[in-house]
């Protein structure tokens, strides 16, 4: 039982940050397309404030992942290491680039190119990260159809979910022709990613009751939110969106349980200790009475704002 | 294992936290300096305490992403060049690691309100409010950090026998005998560094930038406007002793931590200790031995005043301290730390002496202490802070070697068995190299090109 709720705590922040990080890598196609729908300025407006605390949600999961389950961080920790290493340093490059924009006034196309690209790498190689704690390996994978599918389909998301938050944020209804192509992708890319699995990866849907619920989940939300797009009410779409990639996230950590990396790793056996535990769980219920109104005031001084 | 492998993780965890503390402890220092800058503007109607504390906001959120982004890489780093380390660490110490994260959060997000409200608030104290978490946050994240790492000196609250973990007890983790004094001592050193660095930058100004600034006019024939140039001299001035008080204060501290940190040591860590003192053998009325050229484990030409050692060690000259030859020579730190150890209280004492200085010639001849030698002297004491600073952590990280958890674990035991370390490490040095001369030149670049607007009156703009 413990161990459901240090998962809970680790996969909860990481959540998080894949929700916010998806607007901040995708508003970096506004650097390099400013022009396309004249958002640029707005996004470096909704950037700066918001995008630090972003990055604290990754370090947050990171400590979760290594406070709530020490035991799995021999093998991880040694398995990623030459993964981790390249992801870091093209975030590295990713942050020397928001330097450079955000804080110089300088104006360099390279650099934006560079923030473009380096903002699309990090997800593509952060994908395979998940994908070897669902199949314990990430070399063996790398070329395969199961890794391209997932790749597209978290790039096509990461597009969908940026404009469809702006298209939103700013009223602008000139996103919708591109925000449709994206979501076609995304949607796509997404349905031959869960054939791939289902063929490749059995033991991860192996249970038909998960399967079957979380299948009519995903199924009534591509309805509303078809509904909502053709009705032009784009809030709710993003909102059933959103709803849409909760169940789907949910649905890839919660398969592979008992593992935390498939198939030797079990939450049990690398949870920390009962006391370990009791005390972080306190401190993730304190820290969130904290953290959660303090970040609806920067939301509503800056997201939020009329 | 590959020993190169070993060297290089090494130096590449050296170097991240080298780099790391530099930008870290401006992510301490600079919300303390600011929030007192703003609530002496509001509560004294102030408009060049409201302008330092809006300008320094800039330097603040820059240094704050640099420190973010060295910090995610030394977590990661952590986890994957030591991951025996962190698997045990994890299950005693994950605790801190965790509440650190939220301190961090608590800094992060404020800094983004604080940063970008400054006109978002009717009332003034509403915006200044706002500065109080990220004091708060930033100095709780500098606490729970260095809980860990004082528990890597004096590992607490658990047991340890053939590779298993048990007994755990994480608040005693936590709290180990090593947490108070290494606490106080590294955040006192950052509000101090943090305040000696910005002294630095305005005695520079004051003192030396306006002959530059002249010089660059009369090429130019521009003839400088000299109540303007007044003016401006007046803000540094003001800017200089503010800084100077906040030095001051923390000097003192640093001067009380650091005494309770030596005699820490010498009571429980006494091979760091000994290594640090250079003392050879264990003996009573011990002497202090300062400077010297270490060969083949002997101190050769050092100043030796007698029993002060045992003096300022234990209270008492007749104390015995412990001394190299008391312990196994294959557990024996690097004995170079004696060098960084006297060159800390070398640039310490500098300090002191600067500090103490200014204000004597402040209180009692005033024109001397902005004169040149002595506002040269004040920006000297910049890179001093920082030069202690990073050899006080020398000290601390390389005197515990070969452990990485003191009588535990070794560094080689708990070191990845990864062959490609020497490939990817390399890649962050060069990041930092990139990040340390990208950084300052972005801070000079936005601070010359945005010139001190000492005209606006914040205050008449809002109350009317």
């Amino acid at each position: 039982m413990q161990e459901n709720f240090a998962f809970f705590i680790t996969c909860f922040s990481l959540f998080i940050y894949f929700l916010l990080s998806s607007i901040e890598f995708g508003s970096s196609l506004f650097a390099v397309f400013p022009n396309l729908v004249n958002e640029k300025d707005m996004v470096n407006e909704y950037l700066n404030p918001i995008w630090e605390t972003t990055t604290v949600f990754l370090v947050f999961s990171l400590t979760s992942m290594f406070a709530c389950f020490p035991g799995a961080t021999l093998r991880w920790g040694t398995d990623l290491f030459t993964l981790v290493f390249t992801i870091l340093a093209i975030f590295a490059v990713r942050i020397i680039c928001i330097l450079f924009k955000q804080y110089s006034d300088v104006k360099s196309r390279f650099v934006d190119i560079l923030y473009f690209l380096a903002s699309l790498v990090v997800p593509i190689l952060f994908s395979l990260v998940i994908l070897y704690f669902l199949t314990g390996s990430w070399i063996l994978y790398i070329k395969t159809s199961l890794y391209f599918w997932f790749a597209l389909s978290v790039i096509a998301f990461i597009v969908t979910m940026t404009l469809a938050f702006f298209r939103v944020y700013k009223k602008n209804g000139a996103l919708t022709k591109f925000l449709r192509l994206s979501g076609t992708l995304f949607f796509l890319s997404t349905t031959f990613f869960l054939i791939t699995i289902a063929k490749d990866l059995p033991y991860l849907f192996s249970n038909n009751y998960i399967e079957t619920y979380i299948a009519s989940l995903m199924i009534f939300f591509i309805v509303i939110i078809l509904f909502t797009e053709s009705s032009e009410k784009y809030i709710w779409s993003f909102i059933f969106f959103c709803f849409f990639m909760t169940t789907l996230f949910w649905a890839l950590f919660i398969a592979h349980l008992p593992y935390i990396i498939y198939p030797t790793t079990t939450l049990a056996s690398s949870v920390t200790d009962s006391a370990s535990l009791m005390l972080i769980s306190w401190s993730f219920v304190v820290g969130m009475v904290i953290l959660l109104p303090a970040l609806f005031l920067l939301y509503k001084l800056f997201v939020f704002k009329k | 294992m590959n020993s190169n492998s070993l060297s290089a993780g090494r130096v590449f965890m050296g170097d991240s936290l080298g780099f790391h503390i530099l930008f870290a402890l401006f992510g301490v220092g600079i919300p303390l300096l600011i929030s007192l800058a703003e609530l002496i503007a509001i509560t004294r109607k102030d408009n060049d305490f409201f302008v330092m504390a809006k300008r320094w906001s800039f330097a603040m959120a820059t240094l704050f992403v640099v420190g973010a982004v060295s910090g995610m890489i030394i977590s990661n780093q952590l986890t994957m060049l030591w991951p025996k380390f962190m698997a045990l660490a994890g299950k005693v110490i994950g605790l801190p690691f965790y509440m650190e994260g939220f301190a961090f959060f608590i800094e992060a997000i404020f800094l983004g309100i604080y940063l970008y409200s400054w006109d978002r608030f009717k009332n003034k104290y509403t915006h200044w409010l706002c500065s109080i978490p990220i004091v708060l946050g930033s100095v709780a994240s500098a606490f729970f950090i260095t809980t860990a790492n004082a528990w890597m000196n004096s590992p607490a609250g658990f047991t340890y026998v053939n590779g298993v973990v048990s007994n755990i007890n994480p608040i005693a983790a936590m709290l180990n005998k090593a947490t108070y004094t290494e606490t106080t001592h590294s955040i006192v050193s950052y509000y101090l560094t943090t305040a000696l660095v910005f002294a630095g930058i305005y005695a520079w100004s004051l003192g030396f930038h306006k002959h530059r600034t002249k010089h660059l006019l009369k090429k130019k024939n521009i003839v400088p406007n000299e109540e303007e140039h007044k003016k401006l001299q007046n803000y540094r001035k003001k800017a200089l002793v503010y800084t100077m008080i906040i030095g001051a204060v923390f000097a003192l501290l640093m001067t009380i931590t650091g005494d309770e940190s030596a005699r820490y040591v010498a009571n429980n860590e006494p091979l760091k200790f000994a290594a640090a003192e250079m003392a050879e053998h264990t003996e009573a009325e011990a002497p202090m031995e300062i400077g010297g050229i270490e060969k083949n484990d002997q101190l050769e030409d050092a100043i030796k005043i007698p029993k002060l050692l045992s003096f300022l060690s234990f209270g008492r000259t007749t104390a015995v301290v412990k001394g190299l030859d008391d312990f196994d020579s294959n557990t024996w730190p690097p004995l170079w730390i004696h060098a960084m150890f006297d060159l800390m209280v070398f640039f310490g004492m500098y300090i002191a002496f600067v500090v103490t200085l200014f204000f004597v010639l402040f209180f009692f001849k005033r024109k001397y202490s902005f004169s040149h030698p002595m506002l040269g002297l004040v920006v000297l004491s910049s890179p001093a802070s920082f030069l202690a600073l990073e050899f006080g952590w020398m000290v601390t990280e390389v005197g515990r070697q070969p452990y990485v958890i003191r009588g535990v674990m070794t560094v080689s035991e708990a070191f990845t068995t990864s062959k490609t370390v020497l490939e990817f490490g390399s890649i962050f040095p060069s990041i930092y190299t990139i990040l340390l001369i990208l950084t300052p030149w972005i801070l000079i670049r936005h601070y010359n090109r945005n010139k001190l607007d000492l005209d606006t009156n914040y205050f008449i703009n809002k109350t009317n």
